[in-house]
């Protein structure tokens, strides 16, 4: 591509944001990563793109990036909704503010970004919408309803939006990964009670046949190929990268 | 093009047209030295001779995928002349004629068995030992998306191609200890050699492409992309996997 294409990673400024950020600036895209302002990187993010504030459950907030990103860039080639949050609470003691904030964030986020970007891509001949799913998305999960619940959406969501830009004949693309357990913070917080961290994570590794936990640059290197004219013909597929977990 | 495939060697079979040579194509391209397996002895040397002209590296293995003996004796003199095989993309496949369920006689059935699903199964196995050694591999599946949404004709295709998903989870599970990943790609419909043989007219593809989500049918390079994906160290994480390069139409069937 001669174009250096223009990407928006929402959660930006998180482990798979940030990974994500680092490989598609690698290809020489134009990145923009887009956090709520108090997760706004001490240093600028230099060459991995720039940081623009975004709470993406808040419409007004996805005009006002849309507008920015028309002015300075005239287009946007690629979205990934990167953006969510998790909290525990079984269907006894999770509260409902708590399941609506999971669901604002990862859902209603999910789906104001893809509002966003079809309206900006089907103006420019085309694009790719990436939404993160995950592993729990089609299994149970006794702690985590509401956030299987919001990922179970997000996929359903993906479809529909990818049926729908197919017929329209915009150009535009929509796919959702599934990653597996990632070696990150957010896993390593799970632990339960009484358990040492390293035994809680044997334990899990123990779920993947490939007998390792997922990085962030897993997934950053499965959405790259994803937005690539490589993956031209895939659309409304829902991608599991988890190393064998849901097979 | 950067070279992601670069030292690796890179078995297709049913690799003299269509799909199966543009796998090729493209791996080569992206740095692999691919062995052509194909059952017409002439096909194979052409595809050779055409990456080797574009400065690719390429070796041709002639035969009938489905004869285990032949292949078991072929690929392992493939392995000696190369010292490792890092990735196999069991391609080989045969079309089915549109035929009511009750009309698949037993010999039908056998033959597309047998090509589509059984030389899968033992090309595989003549690679494994020497992946499970390098403790690296790559297996890719050649399935198609009527494995996923069922198909309205040529059951007996259908059932081979849902084999390979089987069989893709299996290896999946069984292999992970030695880093070797099992996917599958399951592709919607192509125009090549081997689809004009069942469906025929331009009409009948313009009609299923109007089916399609995204209005067109695939090229065979896009497909061929999703291997090449498959085949590298960027998706080392993937395994037991369908990827479905099919313009949506997974997800309405046709």
């Amino acid at each position: 591509m001669s174009r250096s294409p223009v990407v928006l990673i929402t959660g930006g400024a998180g482990g798979l944001g940030l990974a994500t950020a680092r490989r598609f600036a690698a290809t020489g895209a134009r990145t923009i990563i887009a956090d709520l302002a108090s997760s706004k990187p001490a240093t600028d993010p230099g060459p991995l793109g720039r940081f623009a504030c975004l709470d993406v459950t808040d419409e007004a907030a996805w005009k006002r990036i849309e507008q920015e990103i028309t002015e300075t860039e005239g287009r946007l080639d690629v979205l990934v909704n990167c953006a969510g949050v998790i909290e525990a609470g079984d269907i006894e003691t999770a509260n409902l503010s708590s399941f609506r904030r999971i669901v604002d964030t990862n859902l209603v986020g999910t789906f104001l970004g893809c509002q966003t970007a079809v309206r900006m891509m089907k103006a420019t001949g085309g694009g790719c919408i990436i939404n993160l799913s995950s592993g729990i998305a089609g299994r149970a999960q006794a702690e985590q309803p509401a956030y299987g619940a919001s990922k179970a959406a997000i996929e359903n969501l993906t479809k529909s939006v990818a049926l729908h830009c197919g017929r329209q004949g915009y150009g535009i693309r929509a796919v959702a990964i599934q990653p597996g357990a990632l070696d990150s913070t957010m896993l390593r917080g799970n632990t339960p009670a009484g358990m040492t961290e390293d035994a809680f994570l044997a334990r899990v590794v123990s779920r993947f046949p490939i007998g390792r936990l997922g990085t962030y640059d897993d997934i950053a290197a499965s959405i790259v190929f994803l937005a690539s004219p490589d993956a031209s013909y895939i659309t409304g597929a829902i991608i599991p990268v988890d190393g064998g977990q849901s097979i | 093009m950067s070279a992601p495939l670069e030292g690796r060697v890179a078995l297709v079979t049913g690799a003299g047209s269509g799909m199966g040579r543009a796998h090729c194509e493209l791996m080569a391209e992206r740095g692999a030295h691919v062995i052509v397996q194909e059952l017409l002895p002439e096909r194979a040397q052409e595809v050779v001779a055409a990456i080797r002209s574009s400065g690719g590296s390429a070796e041709a293995v002639p035969g009938d995928a489905s004869n285990v003996t032949l292949m078991r004796e072929r690929i392992g003199q493939a392995l000696a002349r190369n010292g490792h095989i890092d990735i196999i993309v069991n391609n080989a496949g045969i079309a089915s004629r549109v035929k009511p369920f009750e009309e698949i006689d037993e010999d039908f059935f056998d033959r597309m068995l047998d090509v589509n699903l059984k030389a899968a199964f033992f090309c595989t196995q003549a690679v494994v030992p020497a992946m499970k050694r390098a403790r690296w591999g790559r297996i890719i599946n050649i399935s198609s998306m009527f494995a996923m949404v069922g198909s309205q004709s040529g059951a007996h295709y259908t059932t081979a191609k849902g084999g390979m998903l089987g069989l893709t989870k299996a290896l999946a599970r069984e292999l992970a200890p030695w880093n070797i990943t099992v996917n599958a790609v399951a592709p919607g419909l192509v125009k090549t050699s081997m689809t004009i043989e069942s469906l025929k007219t331009d009409d009948a593809f313009e009609a299923r492409a109007r089916g399609v989500p995204m209005g067109r049918l695939a090229s065979p390079r896009e497909i061929a992309a999703s291997v090449a994906f498959l085949a590298s160290d960027d998706a080392s994480l993937m395994t037991g996997m369908t990827l479905s390069p099919s313009g949506g139409e997974a997800l309405v069937g046709f």
